[in-house]
């Protein structure tokens, strides 16, 4: 207990280190382009931070992270737009409708095992997508939602240079990195842990699955939908197909998995790795046939499930994640649905 | 009357389609139980074969049927043997990831290699129809749920008229049992994920001639083959037909009396509703019969 | 560890602040950028777009560069959008950070100019869109100049032609349809399709938008063919143009087509549709053989250069980007100057009405104060053995309507 204690206090320390250089760094990088990067990489970690709370912790994996960030987003610009209320007002609003179609749809569905909870979540990300792209009159329909820059305004967060932007991103990737630790450490992340290793035995010793289940899900969403919310205000352009697609979730999933599931610094390693690679991919390649960054990721993704399901940062480690459960099959044999 | 025939006849047609896709998905599921999230993605690499085939030698998509079966035949039963096979017994999310990424690498591949664009074989028939009574027949489509068909009736016979067919359908019932009366599991995997995609790049020739080849095509198609099958329960190859000519149907007569765009909600929303208050399954087939 | 850290960061502060960004180099080439949807399902377009402009700058350079700036060459550089509008943010920021930029064209497609339009304008790069919809110059951007006709206008125009066919062919119409695919452009420009028909007495029995790219027009034609309307209005790219026309051919049903421009006017329609093609009208931004174009030598030996380089007739995309590099290089001679502040600044006040820069009806470039080429209005064309032909409106052309159509 003491060891993992004075870990705590080395790992605080660090973090406060990185906090520091973390806010240094729009000084060092003068180049707007790189400072972008920097967002984005942000931005997406926030969301991956969201799927790892349900897809890691709770090991319920879900493909339909883009449900919840495009509410998140489409909250934030409507809120502005149509009702002329501060973006952050309406990324608030877009959090908790979030949390509540998690509650509504997860109440539902995360009685579902195994391979039908990932094929709900799947079908409910393309029913938001239909419903986008059908209410027109609220969501703009298939031509998307401008939010029109109108020069430096503090309460629609405009700002003239990406700098503003970059330091709300690290903020929520803060509160990202908070909530996955809170998690990790908690009552509800050692339920979470048990109903991973074995529902059935998880709910033997007491543990209501679906409360759990439900929770994680809800949190899941709410972070999710901040990133969702924090990519319309910095980008200023949504559309159904691009903020609500498979793809998106994919993405958000892909970060997680290839940096380290159920780890404070995984969801951010990934998103390190993947979102500058996106960027040189496309750079490189884009001239030539676009296309390319996912086939990198495709690979990568299939090269970490084979040899590093546990992500990179165990695999910088070398160590087993805290908890880890190892894929053999259940007690039931192949046949079961409780499995990893 | 014509309007709504017209629906139940657009509906019937493309559920051939439908069918093809999502009881390759059920067989593999049956036999493996393992979602292959990539089933869409084989349908799109057996239009983009059979497309590149036509177009070089300048005829009919269909000349090739009997060859691409074969080739994806092969495909996935190395596939299954050098890749999936690594997954067997590691759980559904092991093999759901690497079944993603497959798909995603075969879609983004094929973005690479043949270009986002839109293409279209040039087939003579290509906007042919009957005009029976007011209900428009397009004979591509008309051509397609022939051919789905056949290969069902072909594939009904294997599974109960052979020696090898009935060895896979033991081994779907129970894999213990089946190995024990000789039946080789290993072999079995092979032959199912063989058959399995073989099924949805035979789904993807017939579609050639009236349907558009780009690299997405297989999302749209791999998702409904998802919603048929639970619709059928997993695992069910009578339910999977049964659930393909009912979406078919449903999707059909959504687009006519409710919205074009709107056609995929009911479909949608079915397979939530379905899943949670019968995920066994709405039609009780009689299984592998 | 902390001082470590610290001194770190401070050598990379200065590092950083060392290192000069931008070289200033000597005005011997100008910068310009082209956003183009080069891949994705509107690569067609994209492509249309940057061989054009790259012809435009072959052009220019070969006669002698820009003269205001000692015969400087003009340098495209072109980033692919993709057709996913929030790539092209990205391959906007890309382009204007890596780049000393002095203007930017393109971006034909409405989302994503919509799209790009903050980072151009947060970067203070004058940025000329062919882009239609109408919202664009009223957002209050600087840098955005909008040359080619607004949605809304295409709406009228194809309204306006529809009364001329009563008019002078006696064609009976009364009951309209419009169909429009579910995107960004079909709704803009069905939305002005509507209010103009219904302005000029005609009676819309149905309006009904389909999924981009669908397979099965039998449930759309089926329910226009029963609402009983003479004329369709189809607002459709390529792919969705040839499904549904061929699907009223098997249906025994013909009526009048006037197409909302786009695939309808692109030499793959067509290839693509072949004779079920002849006949057809669509409105569209710009067309090759409008008087405006064919009066001046200059624009007549582009369009015949394209002619001979692509083999067809030169489309709208590639006429309206051939125009906008003209634009820009014309006020790049009066600002005098590569600084994309001047630039903005001569374009504002700009008016041009001779050469390849003049090539939009009615040969007249002229901004107001919102960015918009405020004498420009769209063309009726119709396809004539094989070609797109100016029909409408009668001044800007003395080609004959195609009637009755068969």
């Amino acid at each position: 207990m003491a060891d993992s204690q004075t870990e705590a206090r080395k790992r605080s320390g660090l973090a406060v280190l990185l906090i520091m250089l973390v806010s240094l760094l729009p000084l060092v990088v003068q180049h707007g382009y790189v400072l972008r990067i920097l967002i984005m990489i942000s931005y997406f970690a926030v969301a991956s931070y969201g799927w790892d709370v349900i897809g890691g912790y709770a090991g319920q994996l879900s493909l339909g992270q883009a449900a919840f960030f495009s509410i998140g987003a489409y909250a934030a610009a409507s809120a502005y737009l149509i009702w002329k209320l501060s973006p952050a007002v309406g990324a608030l609003a877009g959090v908790g409708l979030a949390a509540l179609l998690a509650l509504g749809l997860g109440s539902l569905v995360l009685r579902l095992r195994g391979p039908y909870f990932t094929l709900s979540t799947l079908a409910a990300a393309e029913v938001v997508r239909i419903l986008l792209l059908h209410f027109k009159s609220i969501t703009g329909g298939a031509e998307g939602r401008v939010i029109p820059y109108t020069g430096f305004n503090l309460s629609a967060l405009q700002f003239a240079t990406d700098r503003p932007y970059y330091y709300i991103a690290v903020a929520l990737l803060a509160l990202a990195i908070w909530t996955s630790y809170q998690v990790s450490r908690s009552r509800l992340g050692f339920q979470l842990a048990a109903i991973r290793n074995d529902e059935d035995a998880a709910e033997s010793v007491g543990i209501n699955l679906m409360s759990a289940k439900v929770k994680a899900f809800v949190i899941s969403a709410c972070l999710t939908a901040l990133a969702g919310a924090f990519y319309v205000i910095y980008d200023r352009y949504i559309d159904p197909y691009s903020t609500c697609s498979s793809e998106v979730s994919v993405k958000i999933l892909l970060i997680a998995l290839v940096g380290g599931r159920r780890s404070i610094w995984g969801p951010l390693l990934g998103a390190v790795l993947l979102i500058p690679l996106t960027e040189l991919t496309n750079a490189y390649f884009a001239s030539i046939r676009a296309g390319a960054s996912m086939v990198v990721y495709s690979i990568i993704l299939i090269i970490v499930v084979l040899y590093a399901p546990d992500g990179l940062i165990r695999v910088l480690r070398r160590r087993p994640s805290r908890g880890a459960v190892t894929l053999q099959p259940g007690p039931k044999g192949r046949n079961s649905h409780a499995s990893a | 009357m014509s309007t709504f025939l017209q629906a139940m006849t657009n509906g019937v047609l493309i559920g051939g389609v439908y069918a093809l896709v999502a009881v390759g998905l059920t067989l593999i599921f049956g036999v493996m139980n393992t979602v292959n999230f990539a089933q869409g993605e084989f349908l799109m690499l057996g239009m983009f074969t059979t497309l590149m085939l036509a177009e070089t030698a300048r005829v009919d998509p269909y000349v090739f049927l009997v060859l691409v079966a074969v080739a994806f035949f092969v495909f996935g039963f190395l596939l299954e043997k050098y890749l999936i096979h690594r997954t067997i017994d590691r759980g559904h999310e092991t093999q759901i990831l690497l079944t993603l990424g497959l798909s995603v690498l075969f879609k983004s591949l094929a973005l690479v290699i043949w270009g986002p664009n839109f293409r279209s074989a040039v087939v003579s028939y290509r906007l042919k129809s009957l005009y029976v009574g007011g209900v428009l027949i397009s004979y591509p489509r008309l051509l397609s749920f022939g051919v789905a068909v056949v290969v069902m009736l072909a594939l009904w016979f294997f599974l109960n008229r052979t020696e090898l067919g009935r060895a896979m359908r033991a081994s779907a019932v129970n894999r213990k049992s089946a190995a024990l009366m000789g039946i080789n599991p290993d072999l079995m995997y092979g032959l199912a994920f063989g058959i399995g995609i073989m099924l949805a790049a035979v789904g993807g020739v017939s579609l050639v001639p009236f349907y558009y080849v780009f690299p997405d095509v297989g999302a749209f198609f791999g998702t409904i083959a998802f919603v048929v099958v639970v619709l059928g329960g997993l695992g069910d190859i009578l339910g999977a037909v049964v659930g393909a000519l009912l979406i078919g149907v449903v999707e059909a007569l959504t687009a006519q009396y409710v919205a074009l765009d709107l056609s995929h909600l009911g479909v949608f929303l079915a397979f939530i509703l379905v899943l949670l208050f019968r995920p066994q399954g709405l039609i009780r087939g009689k299984g592998w019969a | 560890m902390t001082k470590k850290l610290l001194s770190l960061v401070l050598v990379l502060t200065v590092v950083a602040l060392a290192v000069p960004l931008y070289a200033s180099a000597a005005v011997k080439t100008v910068n310009v950028g082209l956003l183009a949807t080069i891949s994705g399902d509107l690569s067609e377009v994209g492509n249309m777009g940057a061989n054009a402009a790259k012809l435009a700058v072959e052009h220019i350079n070969a006669a002698g560069g820009i003269k205001a700036l000692g015969g400087a060459k003009i340098n495209l550089i072109i980033g692919d959008t993709t057709s996913d509008y929030s790539q092209s943010v990205l391959v906007a920021q890309r382009l204007v950070n890596n780049n000393k930029l002095s203007g930017v064209l393109g971006a034909g497609v409405s989302g994503m100019a919509l799209a790009v339009a903050p980072v151009l304008e947060r970067a203070g790069v004058p940025f000329l869109t062919a882009a239609v919809a109408d919202n664009l110059t009223q957002l209050g951007y600087k840098y955005m100049f909008q040359f080619c006709p607004k949605g809304s206008q295409f709406g009228n125009m194809q309204a306006e032609f529809l009364k001329f066919l009563q008019d002078k062919y006696g064609l009976p119409a009364k009951k309209v349809a419009i169909v429009f695919e579910n995107t960004a452009y079909g709704q803009s420009t069905a939305k002005g399709i509507r209010q103009l028909a219904e302005k000029h007495g005609f009676e819309v029995v149905i309006e009904e938008s389909y999924p981009k790219n669908f397979t099965d027009a039998a449930p759309l034609v089926t329910k226009v063919k029963a609402a009983g309307a003479q004329v369709v209005f189809p607002v459709s790219y390529t792919n969705d143009a040839a499904l549904i026309l061929g699907t009223m051919k098997a249906m025994n049903y013909n009526p009048v087509i006037i197409g909302g421009g786009a695939g309808f006017i692109w030499p793959e329609f067509y290839k693509t549709l072949g004779k079920n093609a002849e006949g057809v009208f669509s409105v569209g931004s710009w067309s090759w053989d409008t008087k405006n174009v064919l009066g001046h030598p200059e624009s007549v030996a582009a369009v015949k250069a394209w002619e001979t380089k692509y083999k067809t007739f030169m489309p709208e995309m590639a006429g309206e980007m051939y125009t906008a590099m003209f634009i820009l290089k014309e006020a790049i001679e009066q600002a005098k100057s590569a600084d994309p502040k001047a630039i903005r600044d001569a374009l504002a006040k700009i008016k041009i009405t001779d050469g390849p820069g003049a090539m939009m009806q009615p040969g007249v470039v002229e901004f107001d104060q919102y960015g918009w080429n405020k004498h420009v209005h769209p063309t009726i064309i119709q396809w004539q053995n094989g070609v797109v032909r100016t029909v409408y409106p009668v001044e800007d052309t003395d080609n004959k309507v195609m009637w009755p159509v068969k």
